[in-house]
Order: C-alpha cells, then structure tokens, then sequence
C-alpha cells in the first residue's frame, strides 16, 4: 500500500510532465477549421495579382535598388505631332511619363501617365475628369456606349468631352474647354492618355491627338 | 425594527444596494480612469481602454509608465516597475455593480415620495446611460471608408479589428469574389515558436500562421544572413512608441505574421510574408489556380453604396489652415439615388449607419492628384441613447430642485415645478429650433 502510495504521485507527475512536453512540443500542429467568409463588393477595387515582395513592402528606397527601378518613360516610344514640343517643367505631381503642349500660347495639354493596377478603374478615372470639366458623372448606360480606340495592339476607352476645366490645383476653371482622353487598363498597369484646351483648339488638334495615340507603342530591348 | 436575523439575500440585496458599495465602485472607477489615461501615454488608446476600462480585472499595473506619465522619473527614475497581479476591477465589472447597485438602490429601495421623483429620473437615467454603454461595447462598429473623387464604395474598414482574407482568383471578370476569413483573435497569440494551421473544404491547400508580430516591419536581408529570411525579407518587432516616446496609435500599428502554404495534394510548401500595410497581397499558386492571402483590416458592408462626387475644403482666411472639409456625395440603394452634403460634425444618417466626415486629401498626400475624402463610419444602436439620457438627468433634477425650491418659498410645489419646466422646455425648443 506504502508501495502505491509513493507511486501514484510519481505516476501522475510524469503524466502531467509528459502532458505539457508534448503540448509544448506540438505548439505549431495545431489545426482549424475556417467558418468565416464574406462577399466582396462589386464596387471593390480589383486585386493585385503576382505583385512582387519588393513592391509589396515598399522597399524602394535604397540606392541600389533605386538604380535598378525601371525608368518608366523608356517603357515607351512615341511621336511628337507637328507643332507640338515637349513641356520640360516638371507637373508638380511627378505623373507624366510625357508631357506635351500645342496652340500659339501653348494653352494645349496633352500627357501619357501610368500607374500600377485598374488605378481605382475606368469608372472612377472617368468621372473625375467629368468633375474637372465640371460634369455630371456618367451613368452606367453612358459608360457601355463609349467608344473604343486601338491602342497598344489592344482597344482602349475614349472619351471626349466640352466643359469649364479646373485641374488638380486650379484656383479657378477654365471655360469652353474640351478634353480628350483613352484609358487602357490591364491587371500590371493602366496608361492614360489625357489632353485638354480650348475647344476650337482642341478640335483642330483632334487628328493630330489620333495620330499621337497611334505612336505610343512598348519600347521592346531588341535583345 | 429590523429583524436580528435577516436572512442571507436580505443581507446581499442590503450590501447591493448599500450607499458603501456605490462609495467604493465610484472611487474604483476614479482610479483606474486616473491609472488608465496615464497608461496610455506608452501604450496608446486602444491598449489603455482594453485594459482597464473593457476588461473584467485590470490584469497589471504599469507602474513606471504611470510614473513617467507623472514626469516624476525627472525626480527619481523607477524604471519599468510592474504590479503583475489582477487586484483591481476593471471598468465593466464596476459599471455592472454600478448598475446593480443603483438599481436596487436608487430605484427599488429608494423612498417613493413627491420628494424624491426627480432623482428617482435622474437614477433612471444614468441607469440608461451605463445601458447604452453596454450596448455601444457589444454590438457598435466603427471603421473608416476612403473615396477618391468619383468612386463608389458600400464597404468599410474596422479601425481595431484585424482579420486573414483569402480570395480565390477569378478567371471570369464578372464572377461573384469572396473571401474566407480568419479572425484576429484566432492568430494573434501565434507568436514565434508557436503556429496554427488553418483549413478549408474549398481550399487546395492549408495555411499555417506563426510568428505573429503586434507591430513588425519587413525588413530586406540585403547580405541574406537571416535564417529566417523569405523571398529576401525577414519580419522585424518595431517599437510601439514614436520618436517622441508617445504611443503610436493602434491604426498606425502594423502587424505582420509569416503564412506557410501546404499543397494538400503533393505537399509542395510555400512561404511568405503577410503584413498589415502590405501594398498588395500576397499571391500563391497551387496548381492551374491563383489566391490572394493578406493581412489587413476587417471589412464591414453597408446596406448602402456611397459615390464621392466632390470634395472641397475650406480654410480659414489667410491662412492655410483647414476650417472645414465638405463632400458632396450621392447614395445609392436599390436603384434610387439621392444627393446629399457630409461636412465635419454634420454627418449623414441613414438605417442605423452615421458617416462623418474625418479626413480630406487634395491629392498631395496621396500622391495621385486626385482629390479624396476619409469617412468614418458608425454603427451603434445606442448612438443617440446618451444624449437623451443627459437630457432625462437635467429633466429629473430640475425638478427635485423645483421642488425644494417651492418649498421653500411655500407655494404649490406641483405646479410651480411642472409650470417652470415646461417654461424651460419650450424656451429650449425654441432656441434649438432657430439655432438649427
């Protein structure tokens, strides 16, 4: 009985020790069902797929990764219609891969810029141009009977619209503009092509604007 | 007389509702609203309030922090001195007993008497107050939505609550997209050394989480001598507190964890790592299909679609400091559309729902030139009940002082006191009226 006794706590600290060893042990083999899900809105933004860790975590600050970064503008070639030149002042937004003006005051804008993803999509890039020229957004209707353009080897949205124009920093808007613009979007990216002025000017460089879209092409390494 | 022997629930519902007992929760609540806004000079808001005012027992006191709180270290430092035992109640468990004891106190065994009406509403009401603080604890959501100019949304994210979101790639555009979602409360004790592995029927694959940090920066292995490196990163602790020595707040905290993607055909393994601020998330193939896992805030949806038509700001003159910010935006519901303003403390209301105003970008922070508005969203069934709690308590002891008062000067106490307060209301109504 004596025997017992003086077993028996032994027998039950070693189990207790065993116990917590193999929990401690088993710390990562833990298992769980998911019960929970959710459906996304359809006004969410669309997912970035394949994007790498570097871009992922921001690390695009160091100097030798820096020299690495691609230049954006090189990305592309393109032609300058005649009687356009190229505009050397920086935007004060860093956007513009190509920034280009036209008219006898130079009152004409016309700019390539690309940003990473649907860049909030073709709806929202729209209808904030719409509010720049101080129109109403358009509507779903509006949106399906836009016309498409070749572009890329692909086709890209246009639109073209007249209005009082307010850019990003305007103190007051311009009237009788007009503005012309494609959008393509592709899951990596969506290139913009945006140009503005005054409406009679706008309409004798519509060709011009034509011509210039149909230059932009990837500039390919030949290697 | 009382009797020599009362029996135990006479005795319990007499401690309960005991003067005493109000005394001692009211000096509690004192202290630990004294201890926990020092607290949260180190750990920030929402660290503070979990710990002393939501919980049950305040599970350690900080004592250091408290005392740097003070600035009294500039006299003597005590360096990080912590009582880790839980001897203090926290704010729930008080406000219960509160409850309990005004109830029974100022309700139940209170002397019922034309005297007394007036604080028996008063009692009424703050028992109505800590009811409304109760509901707002269980079941209010808070969360900001952010709007360029000429989006839509009808989602919002949690500011506190963290969740795991994994979405299955859809080939077809127009497919319906969801996502499986794991809870904060589910990983966030996965620290180093300790994983769990997550499963789904729909899921090709398992994932396990480990090595969860509260707030963690990935931090580039540029001569890969980590060990614990992933596609060239390793997850780094960062300190909670900013350059000053403040806390940060919880939303600037970000938390990062590291997910094992297991095959569960040919066990084939896949790394990466999942933080909070990620600029995308983390992309995984198993076999001919795509997922997305990130770590990020929850969503909650709104019954409504909300479309940011404008946003301005207006400055106060000469100056560059912002004096309002106003958006103008157009909500949609089941095919109606209806225009309406939401400007700083005049938010717009709509089933349950509140958004106000928080936050305005002209395209400079953002960086994309277009101009943006930040929505804080509020749903709280008991959003209105404090208000017209206080509005009760006034009501309640301008009628006991009324009453006193009429007393005092002998004349009807009735009408003098009923007279007057529908005076003061309609007077109020009025102002309220023309001031709105």
């Amino acid at each position: 009985m004596r025997f017992l006794t003086m077993k028996f706590p032994l027998h039950c600290c070693a189990a207790i020790a065993c116990g917590l060893l193999s929990a401690s042990c088993d710390r990562l083999g833990e298992r769980e069902a998911i019960t929970e899900s959710r459906e996304i809105s359809t006004h969410a933004a669309k997912p970035n797929i394949d994007i790498p860790s570097a871009t992922r975590f921001f690390d695009d600050a160091k100097d030798e990764q820096q020299q690495q970064r691609p230049d954006f503008r090189s990305l592309l070639t393109w032609g300058v219609p005649d009687g356009w030149s190229e505009n050397t002042t920086p935007d004060p937004m860093g956007m513009r891969l190509v920034d280009l003006r036209f008219g006898p005051n130079k009152e004409g804008e016309c700019y390539i810029s690309l940003m990473p993803g649907s860049a909030g999509g073709l709806e929202a890039n729209v209808n904030r141009w719409r509010t720049q020229m101080a129109q109403p957004a358009y509507t779903a209707d509006e949106f399906a009977k836009l016309p498409k353009k070749p572009f890329f080897n692909r086709e890209a949205t246009f639109v073209a619209f007249d209005g009082d124009f307010k850019g990003f920093g305007a103190e007051t808007a311009k009237t009788g503009y007009s503005l012309l613009g494609l959008i393509h979007s592709t899951e990596q990216a969506t290139i913009f092509v945006k140009l503005t002025g005054p409406k009679a000017l706008v309409e004798q460089n519509t060709a011009a604007f034509d011509t210039f879209c149909q230059s932009i092409k990837p500039n390919i390494p030949k290697e | 007389m009382s009797s020599p022997n009362p029996n135990p629930i006479a005795k319990l519902i007499a401690f309960l509702s005991s003067f005493g007992l109000a005394t001692i929760t009211l000096a509690l609540l004192l202290l630990i609203t004294f201890l926990g806004t020092l607290e949260q000079a180190e750990f920030g808001l929402v660290a503070s309030q979990a710990r002393y005012f939501e919980s049950f027992f305040v599970d350690r006191i900080d004592i250091g922090a408290c005392w740097r709180a003070l600035a009294l270290n500039a006299y003597a430092d005590i360096g990080n001195v912590t009582f880790p035992l839980p001897i203090l109640p926290g704010g729930y468990t008080l406000m219960a007993v509160l409850f309990v004891n005004l109830f029974l106190g100022g309700i139940i065994r209170i002397r019922k008497s034309p005297k007394t009406i007036g604080v028996i509403i008063s009692h009424f009401a703050i028992l109505f107050m800590i009811a409304a603080g109760a509901v707002s604890y269980h079941f209010a959501v808070e969360g900001n939505m952010s709007l360029r100019e000429g989006e839509t949304s009808d989602e919002f994210l949690s500011f506190h609550d963290r969740v795991i979101e994994i979405e299955k790639v859809q080939t077809d555009e127009k497919a319906k997209r969801s996502v499986l979602v794991i809870d904060q409360s589910k990983y966030q004790d996965l620290t180093d050394g300790k994983g769990r592995t997550f499963t789904h029927e729909s899921l090709p694959f398992d994932l396990m989480i480990t090595g969860w940090k509260k707030h963690a920066q990935p931090k580039p292995d540029r001569d890969g001598s980590r060990a614990d490196a992933i596609d060239g990163y390793f997850v780094q602790e960062v300190s909670t507190l900013d350059e000053s020595g403040a806390a940060m707040a919880d939303e600037a905290l970000a938390s990062a964890c590291v997910a094992l993607v297991k095959d569960k055909k040919g066990g084939a393994e896949q790394k990466g790592i999942l933080w909070e601020f990620a600029a995308a998330p983390w992309t995984v193939t198993v076999g001919a299909d795509k997922y997305l896992i990130s770590l990020v805030h929850r969503t909650y949806k709104l019954p409504f679609a909300i479309k940011l038509d404008k946003t301005e700001q207006e400055k106060h003159p000469g100056t560059e400091r912002a004096r309002r910010f106003t958006s103008w935006v157009t909500k949609l519901e089941a095919g109606r559309e209806e225009k309406r303003v939401i400007t700083m403390n005049e938010p717009v209301r709509s089933e349950g729902f509140a958004v106000f105003q928080q936050t305005f970008d002209d395209g400079t922070r953002s960086g994309s030139g277009v101009k943006s508005s930040g929505f804080q969203i509020v749903e709280n069934p008991s959003d209105h009940w404090p208000l017209i709690s206080c509005l009760i308590v006034a009501e309640g002891l301008l009628l006991h002082f009324l009453m006193m008062l009429a007393r005092f000067i002998k004349v009807n106490p009735w009408i003098f006191s009923i007279g007057l307060i529908v005076a003061f209301n309609a007077a109020f109504a009025l102002a309220m009226w023309k001031l709105l």
